[in-house]
C-alpha cells in the first residue's frame, strides 16, 4: 500500500481525491486543512508521497507546508495540487521544487500519473514506470503492474532470480519482472539485508527458513528452494552470521 | 557818387614857389568809389527808358533791351566791366535808334571809363554823351558836366576843366548838393593851379558856405585846407594859418584820417617854416602817428581781409568736409539700415521658425501625451478585460468541472442501467456532455487569455505521449461509448516527448474533442505515432465528416469560426487556434489534413526527448 498524506481544505476536492485514488494501492493516511495539523502529521505519519493544495482559503499555506516536508529529517515527494494555470501562483511554489503540479479538475488517470512522475522525479529516473522499470525509493520500491503502481518494501521480498535477461522478484505481494540486471539490483538493494547467494540469486537473509549447505541449498520463509553456491558460500555465512 | 579828394600839399623846402610846384606835382586826384554808384537822378532816367524795370515781371522783352537793362543792371551791382562789354555792344551795334537810350549808354560807358582811371576815353564818351543830353534836354547832363571837370582837374588840365565846370555852375543855380558843392570845390582848386587866385577864392568860399550850410564836416575841412594853401600860397600866412587849424580840427571830427594827415602836414611845414619848430614838431608827430595808424589799418584790413579769406577757406573747407562726412554718414546710414533690415528680417525670420518649432513641438507633445494617456487607458482596458476573463472563467470552470465530475459519477452509480432508469440516465449523460464541453470551453477561453497575458504555467519535462493519450482518453470514455466510436492507442509507450504536460493535455484533449464532434456514430478512431531522430508526430485520425481544405485554412484565422458538427451544434474555432499557439509554444507544429466525407487527420509534431 502506497501511503498518502493530504493537504487540502475543499471538501469536494478531497472526496474525489478519494474516489481517485484505487483502493488497493492507496492509503489516505492523514488529512490536514491547516498547518500546525499538518506540521504534525509530517513528523508523526509514515507517508510515501503528499498532495498538497497550494491555497486554503486565500493563503497559499500550501507553499510552506511544502517546505516543511523538504526540510524534514526525511524528504518525501509531494505534489501540488491547483486550480490555477497562471505562472505568479507558482512563482514562490517553483522554490519548493515541487515534484509535479496537478491542474484541477483532474481525472483519476490524471492523478495517478501526476503521482508516478513525482515518484519518478524523486527516485531521479523519470520515465521509468512507462519502460516498466522498478523505481527505488527510501526503503521501498515501486513497480508498475497491470496499469496500477505497486510499493513493495524491500522486507517484503524474498529474493530476485534472473529470468532470461530481465530479473524476477519474488515478493511476499506477488512475483515482478524487472527490466534490469541482477547486479544492477544488488546495487539498489540494501548490502546489510540482501546478499548474492548464486549466480542467479539475490535473497533476502531475513526470509531464510532453513540452510543446507551440503545441498547447496536455502529454503526460504515461502518455502521456495533458492541455490546457494560454493564460491559465495563463505560470503554468505559471515553475513548470514553477523545478520543473526 | 565820385567824390573827389583834394589836393595835397607837401612842403619838402621852406620856398613857396618850391611849395607851388610841389602842389602840382603832389596834387593827386583819387576817385574813391561810393557804394552807391547810381544817385536817385541816374535812377529816375534809366527808370524812364528801360522798359524792363517798367514791367519787371514781363517776359516778353527783346534781347536787346534785356542787354540794355541787364547793362545798367550790372553797373548798378558795381559790375562795370560787364555793365561796359554790353554798353559797347549795344551802341556798336546801333541797336537802340531811340537818344534817351543811346544817352544812358553813353553815359554809362563814360563813367565805367572814369571809374576805371581812363580819363582820355571817358571825356570823349562823356562829350558824345553831353552833346545827345543836349539835344533831348536831359536833367543829368549837368552831372555829365562835373564829371567831365573832375577828370580835366584830374587829367591837370584845369583850363578844361574851368571852362567846363563854368559852363556848368551857369546851369546850376545855386542849387545846394553835394555835387555842386564838390563841383564849385573842384573849379576853387582848378582856380588855385591856375594861379588864379581871386577866383580861387570866390569859389572855395562859395563851397565853404555851401558846407557850412550844409554842415558837412568834411567838406568844410577840405575847403579850410583849400583856403588856406590858398592864401598860403599868396603869403597871407596869418590867414592861412588859422584855416589850416581850422581845417584840421574840422578833420579831426572826420574819420578821414588820410585828409587829417594833410593837415598835419601841411600844419608841420607852414610851423616850420615860421620857425616854430615846437608846434611843427608836434603836428609831424600827429602826422607821423597818423600815417603809422593808417598804414597799421590798411595792414589790420589787409591781414584782416586774409584772416576772412583763410577763415572763408577754412570753412569752405569744413563745409566740403563736412559735406563729405555727413555723405559718408549718409552713406553708413543706409548701409547699417540695410544691415539693420537684413538683421531684422533673419531675426524674424528665425523667431518665426522657433514660433512654429515651439507650436509643433507643443503640439506633437500634446498628442503623444494624449496619446500615451489613450495608451494607458487601453492597456488598462485590456488588463481590466483579461482579468475579468480569468476571473470568469476561473470561477466557471471549478464548478462546471464539479458538475461534470458528479454528473460522471451518477453516470458510474446508475449502471447498469435497467430500462426504467434509461431515460434519466440519458439525461444525464446529456447534462454531462454539455457540461464537459462547457468545461472545455472554458479552460481553453481561460488559457487563451493567461496566454496572452505571457502568464501561462509552462515547463517542459520528459513526458511519455502514450500515458497522456489515456489521460485524455479517461475523460471521454462516456462520449465514445455513447458514440460507439471505436477508439485505439498505437503509440509508442516508449517514446518520449520534451513539452509542458498540461499544454499537451490541452491539445490532445481538444483534438480528441473535435474529432467525436464530428465523427460518425460507429466509426473508428486511431491514434499512431511516428518519430524520426529528433521529433515524433502523433497523428489522431478520424473517420468524421472532414471538410474543404481551402475554407479550413482561411477560416483557421478567425477566432469567430463556426463550423456544423454531426448534430448539427456549432463549435467555435478557439481550441484549435489555441492547439496551434501552444504547439508553437512547445517548439512543434500543428497540422490540419482533411478530405470532405472522409475523415481528418490532425498531426502534432514535438520533439523528441533527448537523453542528457
Amino acid at each position: 500500500m502506497i501511503n498518502v498524506l493530504l493537504f487540502e481544505d475543499n471538501k469536494n476536492d478531497v472526496a474525489q481525491l478519494k474516489a481517485s485514488l484505487p483502493k488497493n494501492e492507496f492509503e489516505i493516511v492523514g488529512i490536514s486543512s491547516n498547518l500546525k495539523d499538518g506540521n504534525q502529521q509530517i513528523k508523526q505519519l509514515d507517508f510515501d508521497i503528499a498532495i498538497i493544495d497550494i491555497f486554503m482559503g486565500d493563503k497559499p499555506e500550501g507553499i510552506e507546508f511544502a517546505n516543511e516536508i523538504n526540510n524534514s529529517t526525511k524528504p518525501k515527494p509531494f505534489i501540488f495540487l491547483t486550480s490555477s494555470i497562471e505562472q505568479h501562483i507558482f512563482k514562490n511554489a517553483k522554490n519548493t521544487q515541487p515534484f509535479n503540479y496537478l491542474i484541477k479538475p483532474f481525472n483519476k488517470f490524471e492523478l495517478l500519473f501526476s503521482i508516478e512522475l513525482a515518484i519518478e522525479k524523486y527516485a531521479e529516473q523519470q520515465g521509468a514506470f512507462a519502460e516498466k522499470k522498478t523505481v527505488f525509493c527510501n526503503d521501498c520500491f515501486f513497480v508498475k503492474k497491470n496499469n496500477s503502481l505497486i510499493k513493495i518494501t524491500f522486507d517484503q521480498i524474498f529474493y530476485v532470480t534472473v529470468d532470461s535477461q530481465y530479473c524476477k522478484m519474488i515478493t511476499e505481494s506477488g512475483n515482478f519482472i524487472l527490466q534490469i540486471s541482477l547486479t544492477q539490483i544488488l546495487k539498489d538493494l540494501p548490502p546489510e539485508k540482501f546478499i548474492k547467494t548464486h549466480r542467479n540469486y539475490v535473497v533476502n537473509l531475513n526470509m531464510v527458513d532453513s540452510i543446507y549447505p551440503n545441498d547447496n541449498l536455502l529454503i526460504l520463509k515461502n518455502k521456495d528452494k533458492v541455490l546457494l553456491s560454493r564460491r559465495l558460500q563463505s560470503d554468505f555465512f559471515t553475513k548470514y552470521r553477523i545478520f543473526k | 557818387m565820385p567824390l573827389i579828394t583834394y589836393n595835397n600839399f607837401f612842403f619838402l623846402s621852406g620856398l613857396r614857389f618850391v611849395l607851388i610846384l610841389s602842389i602840382l606835382v603832389n596834387t593827386r586826384f583819387s576817385i574813391a568809389q561810393n557804394q552807391d554808384l547810381v544817385s536817385d537822378l541816374f535812377k529816375n532816367e534809366l527808370e524812364k527808358v528801360c522798359l524792363v524795370c517798367k514791367n519787371p515781371n514781363k517776359e516778353i522783352h527783346s534781347n536787346i533791351f534785356m542787354e540794355f537793362h541787364k547793362a545798367h543792371d550790372f553797373f548798378s551791382k558795381s559790375e562795370i566791366d560787364s555793365s561796359y562789354i554790353y554798353a559797347t555792344k549795344l551802341l556798336e551795334n546801333k541797336s537802340f535808334k531811340k537818344k534817351d537810350i543811346n544817352f544812358i549808354l553813353y553815359v554809362l560807358k563814360g563813367r565805367v571809363l572814369t571809374e576805371k582811371a581812363l580819363y582820355n576815353a571817358a571825356e570823349g564818351i562823356l562829350q558824345e554823351a553831353i552833346i545827345i543830353g543836349e539835344d533831348i534836354n536831359n536833367v543829368y547832363t549837368t552831372n555829365l558836366y562835373a564829371i567831365l571837370g573832375r577828370i580835366h582837374v584830374e587829367q591837370k588840365e584845369f583850363n578844361k576843366a574851368v571852362k567846363i565846370l563854368e559852363n556848368w555852375k551857369k546851369s546850376y543855380n545855386n542849387e545846394n548838393t553835394e555835387n555842386s558843392r564838390i563841383n564849385v570845390h573842384n573849379l576853387g582848386v582848378s582856380y588855385l593851379h591856375l594861379q588864379n587866385f581871386n577866383k580861387a577864392e570866390i569859389n572855395l568860399k562859395e563851397s565853404f558856405n555851401f558846407n557850412e550850410e550844409a554842415k558837412d564836416t568834411l567838406g568844410l575841412a577840405r575847403s579850410c585846407l583849400d583856403l588856406a594853401n590858398l592864401y598860403y600860397v599868396q603869403y597871407k600866412d596869418a590867414i592861412a594859418l588859422r584855416y589850416f587849424e581850422k581845417g584840421l580840427a574840422f578833420a579831426e571830427k572826420t574819420t578821414n584820417l588820410p585828409l587829417l594827415q594833410n593837415a598835419y602836414l601841411n600844419l608841420a611845414i607852414v610851423e616850420e617854416n615860421n620857425k616854430n619848430y615846437g608846434k611843427s614838431l608836434n603836428y609831424r608827430k600827429g602826422f607821423e602817428k597818423i600815417k603809422d595808424s593808417i598804414w597799421n589799418k590798411d595792414q589790420v584790413w589787409k591781414l584782416a581781409e586774409k584772416d576772412k579769406e583763410i577763415t572763408l577757406a577754412v570753412k569752405d573747407k569744413e563745409i566740403k568736409t563736412l559735406e563729405l562726412s555727413s555723405e559718408l554718414q549718409k552713406e553708413r546710414l543706409q548701409t547699417a539700415q540695410l544691415r539693420n533690415i537684413i538683421y531684422s528680417s533673419i531675426a524674424i525670420f528665425f523667431l518665426i521658425i522657433i514660433i512654429l518649432s515651439v507650436f509643433t513641438n507643443f503640439k506633437i507633445r500634446k498628442k503623444n501625451r494624449i496619446i500615451s494617456i489613450q495608451k494607458d487607458e487601453l492597456v488598462e482596458l485590456v488588463e481590466t478585460n483579461d482579468r475579468l476573463f480569468s476571473i470568469i472563467t476561473h470561477d466557471l470552470k471549478s464548478p462546471i468541472g464539479l458538475l461534470k465530475n458528479k454528473l460522471m459519477r451518477a453516470i458510474e452509480m446508475l449502471k447498469p442501467v435497467s430500462i426504467d432508469k434509461e431515460e434519466a440516465t440519458q439525461l444525464i449523460l446529456d447534462s454531462f456532455q454539455l457540461s464537459k464541453r462547457t468545461h472545455l470551453l472554458i479552460d481553453n477561453t481561460l488559457h487563451w487569455v493567461i496566454g496572452n497575458k505571457q502568464e501561462l504555467l509552462f515547463s517542459k519535462e520528459k513526458l511519455p505521449v502514450e500515458s497522456i493519450i489515456n489521460m485524455v482518453h479517461f475523460d471521454y470514455i462516456f462520449q465514445l461509448e455513447e458514440k460507439e466510436i471505436k477508439f485505439k492507442n498505437e503509440v509508442d509507450s516508449s517514446f518520449f516527448v520534451e513539452a509542458d504536460l498540461n499544454s499537451l493535455k490541452i491539445i490532445f484533449r481538444n483534438i480528441l474533442d473535435n474529432a467525436i464532434k464530428f465523427s460518425h456514430p460507429k466509426s473508428e478512431m486511431l491514434v499512431s505515432s511516428n518519430c524520426d531522430e529528433s521529433t515524433c508526430t502523433i497523428h489522431w485520425k478520424d473517420q468524421g465528416i472532414g471538410f474543404d481544405q481551402n475554407t479550413e485554412n482561411e477560416d483557421s484565422h478567425k477566432v469567430n469560426q463556426t463550423n456544423k458538427d454531426v448534430s448539427g451544434n456549432i463549435g467555435t474555432g478557439l481550441g484549435l487556434r489555441l492547439c496551434k499557439v501552444l504547439a508553437k509554444k512547445n517548439e512543434g507544429s500543428f497540422e490540419i489534413k482533411s478530405i470532405k466525407g472522409k475523415g481528418t487527420t490532425v498531426s502534432v509534431t514535438l520533439n523528441k526527448y533527448k537523453i542528457a
